[in-house]
């Protein structure tokens, strides 16, 4: 019976999309059978992440109306066996599809995966209902920002109001910047965990790599001969915490990438050669 | 003068609150260092009732939208939620 854990936040912009794609995907190369879903429905990215948009035939609305089983919806990914993608679609609305349906789906899809990682849409009115209606916890995520913080509180209390427990709501702040929080530009993780009143479950660094990796349609962990870098290191931590492993959340100094002299001067002298500027 | 000048921009600089300092301030009085007020909406004298008269309203509005625009029952989906105080009833009518 999969465990089912959705990703949300209140404020859009985030990375909730980014950080479903490639926790999933972390957690399927770990062998495990991984569903995503989303449930951004009208607005939906999680298959551009993927880089599976062009095999969609049937979307969660499809399932909803009864047109077809949800396992004749699913898009398997092109490389891993085990990861699949239940997709919105783009042309419907969050209200095409009620709470009760949307459990009844994801009930339905708890025994053929061990993980069932659901993509939430920004805001708390339907969609969010939708997203957390049929999971077992809440992976809250949030930017070290004011009005992400103040919106993550806000999607805190609601899960509360709806019967999540503390222990099943967990925190990921994401974008975080070591050298801001060095220089007292920036709350460090202290700050927000005292002001969420949440246990943190991983901290994710600011990276340029996530934007090429989202770009070229693979997530980050998929990306080859990077088994030092501190991006899959701190995914791979978080998967890990999930699966209920004990790993300690990183230092500051470890959520840096290392850079070498002759890196320093290539990202110096490099940096306008492909670029239109 | 522009020797002098250095100095003071320092100094400036050094009373200007930093960013966090200032954030954290402003975190605090925006969500408070506590707990949020946990309220459950389901929380009603008599459960029961609320639920036979949320059935009656769901097959009224399913047969008059039915009506009005000639479609089967069977194709109006009729939701009733509550937003913060507020019942919102949302109505889905399917003309596949």
């Amino acid at each position: 019976m999969a465990k089912v854990y959705v990703l949300t936040s209140g404020k859009g912009g985030v990375g909730k999309t980014t950080l479903t794609a490639n926790l999933g995907t972390a957690m399927a190369l770990g062998g495990e059978r991984v569903a995503l879903i989303d449930a951004d429905i009208g607005l939906k990215n999680l298959d551009v992440v993927m880089g599976l948009e062009n095999r969609i035939v049937y979307t969660l609305i499809d399932v909803a109306n009864g047109k077809v089983g949800v396992f004749d919806a699913l898009v398997r990914h092109k490389q891993i066996k085990n990861l699949s993608l239940l997709p919105a679609s783009q042309i419907a609305t969050k209200e095409m599809i009620s709470p009760d349906e949307m459990k009844k789906i994801v009930d339905e899809m708890r025994e053929r995966f061990d993980y069932i990682f659901i993509d939430c849409p920004a805001g708390i009115e339907r969609g969010f209902r939708n997203a957390v209606a049929g999971a077992d916890e809440a992976l809250v995520v949030t930017t070290p920002e004011l009005p992400a913080i103040t919106d993550a509180d806000r999607v805190i209390g609601l899960l509360e109001n709806m019967g999540f427990q503390d222990e099943n709501i967990h925190l990921i702040v994401n974008r975080f910047k070591p050298h801001m929080v060095r220089h007292g530009d920036m709350l460090n993780i202290d700050d927000i965990k005292s002001a969420l009143s949440i246990e943190v479950i991983g901290i994710v660094p600011d990276s340029e790599d996530i934007i090429i990796s989202t770009n070229k349609g693979i997530p980050l962990v998929l990306t080859n001969g990077k088994d030092e870098n501190v991006m899959h290191k701190v995914l791979q931590g978080i998967v890990r915490r999930l699966k209920g492993e004990e790993v300690p959340i990183p230092k500051l100094s470890e959520l840096e990438e290392r850079k070498g002299f002759l890196e320093v001067l290539k990202s110096l002298f490099g940096r306008h050669r492909n670029g239109d500027d | 003068m522009g020797f002098l000048s250095i100095f003071s921009k320092r100094k400036q600089k050094k009373e200007e609150i930093n960013a966090r300092d200032s954030a954290k301030e402003r975190l605090k009085a925006l969500v408070g260092n506590g707990r949020r007020m946990v309220y459950r909406i389901d929380d009603f004298k008599n459960p029961e009732e609320l639920a036979k008269k949320t059935a009656e309203i769901k097959s009224e509005i399913q047969k008059k939208a039915s009506q009005l625009f000639k479609t089967d029952e069977t194709k109006v989906k009729v939701v009733v939620e509550e937003h913060n105080g507020y019942v919102v009833i949302i109505a889905n009518i399917n003309f596949e």
